[in-house]
């Protein structure tokens, strides 16, 4: 199991690394149409690694490496941002736990094999030994729970960069809460050059 | 453009390092000692007799696997007229012959026609093995059952 997750992490690594060196090529069509970018851009010109990328993508691209969904989020795609956020962190947390709880079993199984050595009498050994099984069922599924929610995390992670280097188009920079144009109440956070940040407040009927 | 793509791929690394060596690995089970330790009784046989002097005698008799050497002696224990493990009654210790298979011969009055208050005892024994490394205490004896009838 080990080796298997070991062989589909590296491979993993060697995916991620070259979609990074072919991206370019295949998101210069979506390049044409990222007008906002190109205009307001300056390091569009220079490109990423002798490529068109703007700098924004790049940041965008760093960014899902490292917290997935967050570039999306950061392109403008915030439904899509917060599930590939959403989705990581929950399949890490419960393989968290898995691991935790398989740290505790350990525990309680070379407790329980200390007692099964010293034991001096065919009952308590029994006894000791069928907690030894019972705890070791217990083991192997958490073993099975993390490594699948391991696989999982994995897997959102993968997506998300396949996702922020291939699909996502940059929809241009905006402040936070002004994104949406529909009915409703929103509160932005607005860089000001002069005052730092200012805090806007929008209500649409 | 060169350090974040450097960055990210350094952080990339630790990740996939954390991903697989922080995974632990799970223990295994130590192979089960305690079936074996001491030679198991087995084939554990009664019958009712008579002694030349005329008392009532039930002659306990079990077999065990003479090549092992974790033997020292038996627990005979015995109960009348109940099945409860825990109100098992040590009679005696029995120890492991220097030739052929162990016996158990018990002349209780109890069992004597003379004392019997009832019709019919029944009457259960278990022999319990005890071994010499840790004084470790055997897998006992399924129950054997005897009926005893006042004539």
């Amino acid at each position: 199991m080990r080796v298997r997750l070991r062989s589909s992490l590296f491979l993993t690594l060697i995916l991620v690394l070259l979609t990074t060196r072919t991206a370019p090529a295949q998101t210069f069509a979506s390049f044409q149409r990222d007008t906002t970018v190109r205009l307001t851009d300056s390091t569009a010109h220079r490109g990423f690694l002798g490529t068109p990328w703007s700098e924004r993508r790049v940041v965008s691209t760093v960014l899902s490496v490292l917290i997935p969904g967050s570039g999306q989020t950061y392109l403008g795609h915030s439904e899509k941002g917060a599930a590939f956020t959403l989705g990581t962190i929950a399949c890490a947390l419960m393989a968290g736990l898995s691991e935790n709880n398989i740290i505790g079993r350990n525990e309680r199984i070379t407790e329980l094999k200390a007692q099964y050595q010293i034991a001096t009498n065919y009952i308590g050994a029994d006894t000791l030994w069928s907690k030894m099984v019972s705890t070791k069922d217990l083991l192997d599924q958490n073993v099975k729970r993390r490594d699948l929610f391991l696989k999982l995390t994995v897997a959102f992670w993968v997506a998300n960069v396949v996702d922020i280097v291939f699909f996502s188009d940059d929809k241009g920079e905006k402040p936070f809460g002004l994104r949406e144009t529909g009915r409703g109440t929103s509160l932005a956070i607005v860089p000001d050059p002069k005052n730092g940040v200012n805090a806007v407040l929008t209500v649409r009927f | 453009m060169k350090k974040p793509t450097v960055f990210s791929v350094c952080v990339l690394s630790i990740f996939l390092y954390l991903f697989l060596e922080g995974c632990t690995e799970p223990e295994d089970l130590v192979a089960p000692t305690h079936f074996t330790r001491v030679p198991k009784v087995q084939n554990l046989q009664g019958t009712i007799g008579v002694t030349p002097t005329g008392k009532r005698q039930l002659l306990i008799t079990w077999e065990y696997d003479t090549m092992s050497t974790n033997l020292r002696s038996w627990d005979i224990t015995r109960n009348i007229n109940d099945t409860t493990i825990a109100n098992f009654v040590p009679l005696e210790i029995i120890r492991k012959p220097a030739r052929g298979y162990p016996f158990f011969s018990d002349t209780s009055a109890t069992f004597q026609s003379a004392f019997m208050a009832t019709d019919s005892l029944d009457v259960y024994y278990r022999v319990i093995p005890n071994g010499i490394t840790n004084n470790f205490v055997g897998q006992p004896s399924d129950v054997l059952h005897m009926i005893i009838r006042r004539n």
